[in-house]
C-alpha cells in the first residue's frame, strides 16, 4: 500500500469519526451550524432582493408622467374611500371593546405587522418555501401567520437575523383548521399541504359527506382562529373541482387552490402576535423549568 | 492546509447563488437546480484531501442550511466523494473528464437529497405517496444532470482559473 492509499484511508476513518461525533453531538452543535452558513448567505440574499427592488425602481421611473399623475388620481380616490371605510371600522372598534368589556370577554389574540420582500421562492415536491428579506432583527417571530391582505400566504418555518423561511400553504408540512363557506354546521375540516395533488395546491379533508357546498360557485375556505396562530376570517382559497370521498367512507377530501398565486408575490406581511401564543408561553415555562 | 479552499469557496458561491435565482425562476415547475455537487469537482482534483474535505463540507451545509433536510444529510456524502476525487488523477484527467465527472456527481448528489427530503418528510408526519416520491425524484435528478451539463462547464472553467491565479498545483496524474 503506497503513501497516496494510506491518506486516502486515514481521511476516510477521519471523516467517519466525525461524522459520528456530529450525530452523537449536542444538537446545539448542528443548530449553531445551520444557523452560521445561512448567516454566511445572507448578505448574498440581500443584495440579490435589493438588485430586484432597484430594478423595479428602473422601471417604474420609466413610466410616463401622464401615467403617474393617473395612478396617483385612482389613489387619492381609493384613499378618499379607505378614510370613510376606516372611521366605520373605528366606530365598530369601539362598540366591539365596549360589548367585551360588559361582557367581561377576553380579548382576541392581537398582531403586529411586519412588510416583507420575498427574495427567492423554491418548490418541490418536498418543500415549497419562499424566503423573506425580515428575521429576528425585525421581531419576526416562529411559526407567526403570513398573509397578503387578508389572503394566508402561509407560515414562518425559520428565523435568522435579517431573513427567514416561510412554509407556504402548499407546503406538505403545512396544517390549519378551516370553516367552510356555506357550511350552517360551522364544521371544522383540515386543510394541508398536497404537493401530490401537483405543485401549488393545498389539500382539504374531514369534510363532512352531507356538505354540498353554495350553488353555482366554488366553495371558499377562511381560518376558524382555534389555537390562537392564525386569525379568524382570512381567506384560505377555495375547492378546485368537485369533492372526493375518502376510502374509508367517512368524509370528503378535495383541491384546495391558494387565493393568490404563491409563485409571482413579491411581498407579504408578517403578523406577529403581540403578546406570546400558548405555545410560545409553554416553550418558555419548560425552559424556566430547567433553569 | 493553507485559506485558499476558502478564496476558491467564496469565488465559487456566486454560481450557487446563480442556481438559486433559476431555481426561483423555476418555481412554476417545482423543480431545483442544484449545482453544489458539480462545484466541487474541479477544486476536489487539486486541492489537498482536508482542503477538498472542507470545501465540500461548506457547499454541502450551505445547501442544507437553508432547506429541510437532515443536518449532515448532503455535506458528508459530498465530503465522502471529495476524499475520493482527490490524489492523483487516474480517472478525470481531461476537461471533457471532469466535465462528465461533474454531471455524474451532480446527479447522484441529487439523488442523496431526494432521498433524504423523502424521508425527512416521513419521519415529519407528512409522507409523500411512493409513485408521486419515484417519478418527481427521477426528473429531479434529470434536470440536476442537465443544469450540471449545461452550466458547468463555465464554473469549471472559472474554478480552474481562480485555482491557477492562487498558485493551487495542477492535478497530479494516477
Amino acid at each position: 500500500m503506497n503513501r497516496d492509499e494510506k491518506g486516502v484511508k486515514a481521511s476516510y476513518v477521519l471523516l467517519i469519526l466525525i461524522l459520528l461525533l456530529w450525530c452523537a453531538g449536542p444538537s446545539v452543535v448542528r443548530r449553531f451550524s445551520r444557523e452560521a452558513f445561512t448567516e454566511f448567505q445572507a448578505p448574498a440574499l440581500e443584495l440579490v432582493g435589493k438588485s430586484r427592488d432597484l430594478a423595479r425602481s428602473w422601471e417604474l421611473r420609466s413610466r410616463s408622467t401622464d401615467e403617474l399623475v393617473e395612478a396617483g388620481r385612482d389613489l387619492g380616490r381609493i384613499n378618499a374611500a379607505l378614510e370613510l371605510r376606516l372611521a366605520t371600522l373605528r366606530d365598530v372598534n369601539e362598540e366591539n371593546a365596549r360589548l367585551r368589556q360588559i361582557l367581561a370577554y377576553s380579548p382576541g389574540p392581537e398582531y403586529r405587522t411586519i412588510v416583507a420582500r420575498v427574495v427567492l421562492r423554491e418548490n418541490t415536491s418536498w418543500w415549497q418555501r419562499i424566503t423573506i428579506r425580515k428575521g429576528r432583527n425585525d421581531g419576526v417571530r416562529p411559526f407567526s401567520p403570513v398573509v397578503f391582505g387578508r389572503q394566508v400566504i402561509g407560515r414562518v418555518a425559520q428565523v435568522h437575523m435579517e431573513t427567514s423561511e416561510v412554509d407556504l400553504i402548499t407546503s406538505p408540512g403545512f396544517r390549519c383548521t378551516a370553516h367552510l363557506e356555506g357550511d350552517e354546521n360551522h364544521n371544522i375540516v383540515l386543510l394541508s399541504g398536497n404537493a401530490a395533488g401537483g405543485i401549488g395546491r393545498a389539500l382539504v379533508s374531514n369534510v363532512p359527506k352531507t356538505y354540498g357546498g353554495p350553488a353555482g360557485q366554488a366553495p371558499r375556505l377562511t381560518t376558524t382562529g382555534i389555537g390562537g396562530v392564525y386569525p379568524s376570517g382570512l381567506d384560505l382559497g377555495t375547492i378546485e373541482g368537485s369533492l372526493r370521498t375518502t376510502p374509508k367512507g367517512e368524509f370528503q377530501e378535495g383541491d384546495v387552490v391558494p387565493p393568490r398565486a404563491l409563485n409571482t408575490i413579491h411581498e407579504v406581511s408578517v403578523l406577529v402576535p403581540v403578546y406570546p401564543s400558548p405555545g410560545e408561553r409553554l416553550t418558555e415555562s419548560r425552559i424556566d423549568d430547567f433553569r | 492546509m493553507n485559506w485558499s479552499w476558502l478564496l476558491l469557496l467564496l469565488a465559487t458561491y456566486p454560481w450557487l447563488v446563480a442556481s438559486d435565482l433559476i431555481t426561483d425562476t423555476l418555481s412554476d415547475s417545482g423543480l431545483v437546480c442544484f449545482l453544489a455537487a458539480a462545484a466541487m469537482v474541479a477544486p476536489s482534483r487539486r486541492l489537498g484531501r482536508g482542503a477538498a474535505a472542507i470545501f465540500a463540507l461548506c457547499i454541502g451545509f450551505m445547501f442544507e442550511s437553508r432547506r429541510p433536510l437532515p443536518d449532515g444529510s448532503v455535506a458528508f456524502p459530498l465530503a465522502f466523494a471529495a476524499i475520493a476525487l482527490s490524489g492523483p488523477q487516474t480517472l478525470m484527467r481531461r476537461p471533457a473528464q471532469v466535465w462528465i465527472g461533474a454531471i455524474i456527481l451532480n446527479a447522484l448528489a441529487t439523488l442523496v437529497w431526494v432521498v433524504a427530503a423523502g424521508s425527512h418528510a416521513w419521519y415529519s408526519g407528512h409522507p409523500l405517496p411512493a409513485g408521486h416520491l419515484v417519478w418527481r425524484g427521477l426528473l429531479q435528478v434529470t434536470v440536476s444532470a442537465a443544469a450540471a451539463a449545461l452550466l458547468a462547464p463555465f464554473m469549471l472553467r472559472a474554478q480552474e482559473s481562480i485555482m491557477n491565479r492562487l498558485g493551487i498545483p495542477e492535478a497530479r496524474e494516477g
